[in-house]
């Protein structure tokens, strides 16, 4: 537990001896290097709980290098503190690193880790290898930074070579996986440049981009050999690291399954289970580790109850086939699959969570999570062939019902009987025709168009059928902003509706009024109801085009009645303000 | 000739009308234009007609529903529709002639011919009709052909009687019935015609009363005039 609590994750193997049993006195005098020096007098503590001082402080203990089976050769020594030292193997100095000094101006702070190659003649003779050694460390820590409380010291024997390759595969494991984080966090961050529309690309990129800094700041220690008063920097670093890592986790569960509600709530959670450990916990890995806890935990529930709520109330677009339900479903299984591995990986392994598994676990849920992007993108990109599909069928469903034996066919019997009696009627009837046919060529592809393209193809249809049933038609409009848009044909479609009810003698009068009311654009189309009942009149394949185009421009955001008032046939579409 | 066009278009009905004038001249004995077959139904039960221009959607179940309905009655129909496509079927239903939209003088005039040709004897008959329309308490009933062995005239209706030995009254008569069978079917009596394929004997009796036997076992007469045509079409 200790390791755990104070970061110095590190195991002592049979062939490695460590310092545990130090005496420990605050002062300085150089005689209390020597190995003869009697120190029966000084308190005796174990060494990792070492205090820091206000002033150089020395440590003396030692090592019986007799019990080391096999010997190991050559002899090296490791000490990792976080405090500016001098070594005294046997009464003799080690290479120094750094300069002990009596306030942090006169010292210059060491490296936090040194290993020392004893050299060959010591390591070598035969009493050396037997017998017991003295180490006296002398110490000073006045540049810990702003958390003097923290304290980190080993001290180790072993084969030297081994002290080595220990120190420098130790992040081995972690920044084998640094290149694919960095390559997923800028392919979700450049999607999201290109696309703009799902910001939750952006938090995975940021998420994974996030990842790879925590694992170079965790790994720093082992890469670039830094002195100790960086230490603390480095931590502050790790630790905000990892808050913001939890953060987007849990912000990416919000925008990637939003249907859920509670957004505000839960992020507000989630903000006090990175915060409370941050500022309550002792330890620096057990503040980070207490945050992947309790986000996890947290966001494992979110996406359990997302994966159970899309199953059992679907999405509540009617468009959403039950294809994509599952998928949303699966989606949110995935990632929920991907935050349980991290907490299983947190809980197995907690020692060496944060610097070595943690990093492995991030792997495991960023898969998960392209994983469930990938069926999301799968959904999107077949949502997305239908609604082409859909729109290609409600084109060739409009120009059809113009060239339909039924329209076009009695247009040629009316014309041919105006061209045997009247031949400018009928040279006046092939125009408007012809204007109508040519209008909805130009229009039938599109998606939205001026509603001055709307009204002329409303007016030459009149005109042809005028001439057809030989009859006064007229559309009164009133209020209506030519340049606002609608998709194609949906008002040609009413008027043709109303002609084909319409059982009246005499003109017949149609009125189109467009109003703005509360930020919505209201249009209100009016036919005389002396046609057939109103139950006859259900919603037929006129009025079913209308709402299918509706939907495929407005999707939710519309409104489409009609109905009997009085002696009028009414329609009403309400749609957004803005065009 | 009586004549009724039902056509909701108001120029189209126009032409037709005034085409119809034209061929018709002084053989046109009434002539009467409604929107809709319902529209139509008040003056069909109070005059009698001989042939119906009718107009048909025939894009739906509701156009042959009315086209059952027309061809039940005693007159016959012609059908001018826009759906040249849908002509088969309605043939099949026992229409005179489906004249397909648009038309000038010359098809309404073939039109008019084949309507004149009814009560003249037949020398070649249509073998598209599959269906007989019968109107059976409100409602109309299609009787295929192939199931009809024979038809009895009965004063201003018909009589079809068929394979399982039921029977269904046709308002039309027995001569405008000979129109729209197929060849297989002769006139054998003033008041039967019967499908000479059910026929299975012929005797001639004592007094030169002739009778055909059908598989059934019924007999049934064979007009004197007719004995010696069909005396060879049989032998």
């Amino acid at each position: 537990m200790t390791a755990w609590l104070t970061g110095s994750g590190f195991v002592i193997k049979d062939s490695q001896l460590a310092l545990g049993m130090v005496r420990h006195a605050v002062g300085d005098d150089s005689a209390w290097s020597a190995p003869d020096f009697d120190d029966s007098e000084w308190p005796k503590l174990w060494f990792h709980h070492t205090p820091g001082s206000e002033s150089i402080q020395w440590l003396r203990g030692s090592l019986d290098l007799s019990t080391l089976e096999p010997f190991p050769r050559p002899l090296g020594l490791e000490l990792g503190a976080l405090a500016t030292c001098e070594i005294f193997w046997d009464g003799q100095l080690l290479t120094p690193s750094g300069v002990v000094g009596t306030n942090a101006a006169e010292e210059v702070p060491g490296r936090l880790l040194q290993i020392h190659y004893l050299n060959e003649e010591l390591a070598t003779s035969e009493s050396f290898a037997a017998g017991r050694h003295t180490v006296a460390l002398r110490c000073s820590t006045h540049n810990r930074g702003f958390s003097p409380s923290v304290g980190f010291w080993y001290l180790r024997v072993g084969e030297y070579g081994a002290l080595v390759r220990e120190t420098n595969s130790r992040p081995w494991p972690a920044t084998v996986t640094l290149s694919a984080m960095v390559v997923v966090g800028l392919f979700y961050l450049l999607l999201f440049a290109l696309d703009r529309r799902d910001r939750s690309d952006l938090v995975l990129g940021a998420f994974a981009l996030t990842g790879a800094a925590l694992l170079v700041a965790e790994s720093w220690r082992s890469l670039v050999p830094y002195t100790y008063d960086w230490h603390v920097v480095r931590l502050l670093v790790v630790t905000a690291l990892s808050g913001l890592l939890n953060l987007l986790l849990a912000l990416f569960f919000t925008l990637r399954f939003p249907r859920l509600g509670h957004r505000r709530a839960f992020l507000a959670a989630v903000v006090i289970l990175i915060a409370l450990p941050a500022v309550l916990a002792e330890g620096w890995d057990t503040k980070a580790g207490l945050m992947f806890l309790g986000v996890g935990l947290l966001t494992l529930g979110r996406g359990l109850v997302a994966t159970i709520h899309y199953s059992d109330t679907g999405l509540t677009s009617a468009e959403m086939s039950t294809r994509v339900l599952n998928t949303g479903q699966a989606s949110a299984a995935l990632a929920s699959a991907g935050v349980a591995c991290l907490l299983a990986i947190a809980l197995v392994r907690p020692f060496h969570f944060l610097d070595q598994t943690l990093f492995v676990a991030l792997n495991v849920l960023l898969m998960c999570l392209l994983a469930s992007h990938a069926l999301q993108v799968r959904a999107a990109r077949r949502e997305q062939q239908a609604a082409e599909v859909k729109s290609v069928r409600l084109e060739i469903e409009l120009l059809k019902r113009h060239i339909q034996p039924h329209f076009l066919m009695n247009t040629l019997t009316a014309m041919s009987e105006w061209l045997e009696e009247e031949p400018a009627v009928a040279a006046r009837m092939i125009q408007a025709l012809a204007a109508e046919l040519r209008l909805l060529g130009e229009i039938s592809g599109e998606r939205l168009i001026p509603m001055r393209d709307e009204l002329r193809l409303c007016r030459s249809h009149l005109e042809l059928m005028s001439y057809r049933q030989d009859r006064r038609y007229a559309l009164n409009t009133r209020g209506i902003v030519e340049d606002s848009t609608i998709p194609p044909a949906v008002f040609h479609t009413l008027v043709e509706n109303a002609i084909t009810h319409d059982q009246g003698t005499g003109a017949l009068e149609l009125a189109l009024v467009a109003r703005r009311e509360n930020g919505r654009l209201r249009y209100r189309f009016d036919a005389p109801a002396n046609g057939a009942p109103a139950e006859a009149l259900g919603e037929g394949t006129g009025l079913r085009y209308v709402r299918a185009r509706l939907q495929e421009s407005y999707e939710d955001d519309f409104a489409f009645r009609y109905g009997r008032v009085g002696e009028l046939w009414r329609t009403e579409i309400d749609l957004p303000g803005s065009p | 000739m009586r004549v009724i066009v039902v056509e909701d278009e108001a120029v189209v009905a126009r032409r037709l009308l005034r085409l119809l004038r034209k061929i018709l001249g002084r053989e046109l004995v009434s002539l009467a234009h409604h929107a809709t077959l319902a529209a139509a139904a008040k003056h069909l039960n109070r005059h009698a007609i001989d042939v119906l221009f009718l107009d048909l959607n025939l894009s739906g179940r509701d156009g042959f529903e009315l086209l059952a309905d027309s061809v039940s009655r005693p007159f016959q129909t012609v059908v001018v529709s826009a759906r040249h496509t849908e002509a088969l079927r309605a043939f099949e239903y026992g229409v005179l002639d489906f004249v397909p939209k648009p038309y000038d003088e010359e098809r309404l005039r073939a039109a008019v011919d084949r309507v004149r040709a009814v009560d003249a004897p037949v020398r070649e008959r249509d073998q598209r009709t599959k269906y007989l329309a019968v109107r059976k308490r409100g409602e109309i009933v299609s009787i295929a052909i192939s199931d009809v062995v024979f038809v009895k005239g009965a004063d201003d209706f018909s009589e079809l009687h068929c394979r399982d030995g039921s029977v269904h009254l046709h308002q039309k008569t027995l001569s405008a019935l000979t129109r729209l069978l197929p060849p297989s079917f002769d006139r054998i009596h003033r008041s039967y015609i019967v499908d000479m394929e059910a026929v299975r004997s012929f005797r001639s009796e004592e007094g030169s009363r002739t009778f055909v036997r059908l598989a059934s076992g019924e007999d049934l007469p064979v007009g004197r005039s007719r004995a010696k045509a069909l005396r060879d079409r049989l032998l």
